[in-house]
């Protein structure tokens, strides 16, 4: 199947309107509301302007409206995780020059339009029309399928961009990477068909990850492009440890989308087993390695269970590879795969030990054209991922970066994006940021060392102004002022040697 | 009796954890992967507590931890 990413969304809506789209909390969507909203918003959308719209908002519903209309208006939506500081979504705002933030938060913006999605029509004031229903006359009570009276059906282009997400850069600036609605398209295709998420009918999938982590790409567009009902998750994974279990337990959830890090938590209770939770019956790891002991507990609790394995950066839209962790390959493999080259999104290649990228899954290059591993080849989007990997026996392994570059509980995150910041900090006057490893080579902490100046920042002030300048995920757990910072024969920062601090 | 400080320290990655009355959770010292850290550990040394039946409370400081401890040694917690 070849279906554009907007014809598979209309395929699911039109055949489960009466279904459950989205929940999140005590709210809920059906097929048919979302896609009818979605296509009225989307007319107001597109007489607004044509810049991204940054999403500045919890999982509501109304998020997940604005980004089906923005699909359908063919612009491009800008997840921000509502947790970012202030600096940070300024510089979001000023890099995709948005002149539309859908919030309903206040925000600090130069410009732009800056509102929630039920208020924009009134903000627009198109003609003194303040209704979405006066903008989309008929629409109200328009029959499944029904042509709008605006020229909403006409899809946008498929080189369009359909959402950008924000990475760590290794300059200290947030990334965009723009992903185009072709791209988005291919992964549709690509997740529907996966086996066995090909073969499950009205599920309920859970979806762990903020809206502005490229892993929730997968759980949205797996439920909504395939008539699922999708399950939000509003709780901090960092502070609010047993929600999702509750969360299983509550609604039912028959595939989850998740990281590894956050399953662990649920395996912490006897409780989370077959018997208890007898629907749940697939689970969708990315965003972080997968270690056997999580896989070897995971099949103790739930014999059965379908444990798929994916790989894939923001650049090459979510995953583009994945496989299905059998029991023996669980006995058999010293480090787990993480996706089969046969059934791939994209080609897939080693070079010079890295994994390389090529074809329809691949981004065309970083917003504002930032440095980093895209090229292109005849005319192909190609990128080189700075992970080392290696293909054997047709499945693909992964093993480490080339840079700086470390997951963390399923963050991306540049550790010299953390060090710029932190030099960017009233009396810093240098640091290093380092990341230890647990036994199976998962990043446990992100620890940082720092030297002041003369009556400088102490710790404490340290982290509270670098709380302001990047997300809570990148402070690091410990900051510890240091009188000098440890140099090799070089002169260079002997990494090693910041043990002594500890 | 185990050490329930030095595991701590081992999970937090920090000797903060030693100084009394230390808010584990809000310091951001006791993340979720300093959780499931933690409590695997306590596994490892044949302490099995079910997280979702404790009181969040209870895990807010070591003092909290070390009664939950003393108390499982006592017999005294049957989850």
């Amino acid at each position: 199947m070849t279906d554009t990413i907007i014809k598979r969304m209309e395929a699911a809506a039109n055949a489960n309107r009466d279904r459950i789209a989205y929940k999140c909390g005590a709210r809920a969507i059906t097929y048919g509301t979302l896609w009818d909203e979605a296509r009225r918003y989307a007319v107001c959308l597109r007489r607004q302007g044509t810049s991204p719209v940054v999403l500045f908002q919890d999982k509501r519903c109304e998020t997940v409206i604005a980004m089906v209309a923005c699909l359908l208006a063919g612009r491009a939506y800008v997840p921000v995780d509502v947790k970012t500081p202030a600096g940070r979504v300024a510089r979001i705002l000023q890099m995709t020059g948005a002149e539309l933030v859908l919030t309903d938060r206040p925000v600090e913006v130069n410009g732009a339009m800056v509102c929630t999605l039920r208020s924009l029509p009134e903000r627009m004031n198109v003609g003194g029309v303040t209704s979405v229903d006066a903008l989309c006359p008929g629409e109200r009570d328009a029959e499944p399928g029904t042509e709008c009276a605006v020229d909403i059906d006409t899809e946008p282009g498929e080189d369009r961009i359909a959402y950008m997400i924000f990475t760590s850069g290794s300059t200290g600036e947030p990334k965009g990477v723009p992903i185009t609605a072709a791209n988005l398209g291919n992964f549709a295709n690509w997740i529907a068909e996966l086996s066995p998420l090909c073969d499950y009918r009205n599920c309920n999938v859970l979806n762990q990850a903020s809206f502005a982590f490229d892993l929730s790409v997968a759980d949205i567009y797996y439920a909504l492009g395939n008539g699922h009902t999708l399950i939000a998750n509003e709780a901090d994974m960092r502070t609010e440890y047993d929600h999702i279990f509750e969360l299983f337990a509550a609604e039912k959830i028959n595939v989850a989308v998740m990281t590894p890090t956050c399953m662990k938590m649920c395996l912490l209770n006897d409780e989370f087993t077959e018997e208890y939770f007898p629907e749940f019956h697939c689970v969708y790891f990315c965003g972080e390695r997968l270690e056997k002991k999580t896989v070897e507990r995971l099949f103790r609790h739930f014999p059965k269970l379908a444990v798929i394995n994916a790989y894939g950066p923001t650049e090459a839209t979510s995953a583009v590879s994945a496989v299905t962790i059998s029991p023996e390959m669980l006995a058999s493999e010293e480090v787990l795969p993480v996706g089969e080259i046969a059934s791939a999104a994209t080609e897939i290649a080693i070079e010079d030990g890295e994994i390389v990228l090529r074809g329809a899954s691949v981004f065309g290059g970083y917003l504002g054209g930032a440095c980093g591993g895209h090229y292109t080849e005849n005319g192909v989007n190609c990128y080189r991922t700075g992970d080392y990997g290696a293909i054997r026996g047709g499945k693909l392994y992964c093993g480490g970066r080339k840079d700086s570059q470390v997951k963390y509980m399923g963050y991306r995150i540049e550790l010299a994006d953390i060090e710029s910041n932190l030099l960017s900090v009233d009396g810093v006057s240098d640091c290093a940021v380092t990341a230890n490893r647990n036994a199976e080579g998962a990043v446990s902490t992100i620890r940082a060392f720092v030297t002041v100046e003369p009556g400088g920042p102490d710790e404490a002030a340290i982290r509270e102004r670098l709380a302001q300048k990047v997300p809570a995920y990148m402070v690091p757990k410990k900051i510890s002022v240091v009188t000098e910072l440890p140099v090799n024969s070089n002169g260079k920062l002997d990494r090693k040697a910041l043990k002594q601090y500890d | 009796m185990i050490d329930v400080r030095k595991i701590l320290a081992e999970v937090c990655e920090d000797d903060a954890v030693y100084e009394e009355g230390i808010d584990l959770i809000d310091s951001g010292l006791l993340d979720s992967l300093a959780f499931v850290e933690l409590f695997d550990r306590l596994e490892d040394e044949g302490i099995f507590l079910q997280p979702t039946r404790i009181d969040r409370n209870a895990l807010r400081t070591p003092e909290g931890i070390e009664r939950l401890i003393a108390d499982y040694e006592e017999g005294k917690y049957n989850c």
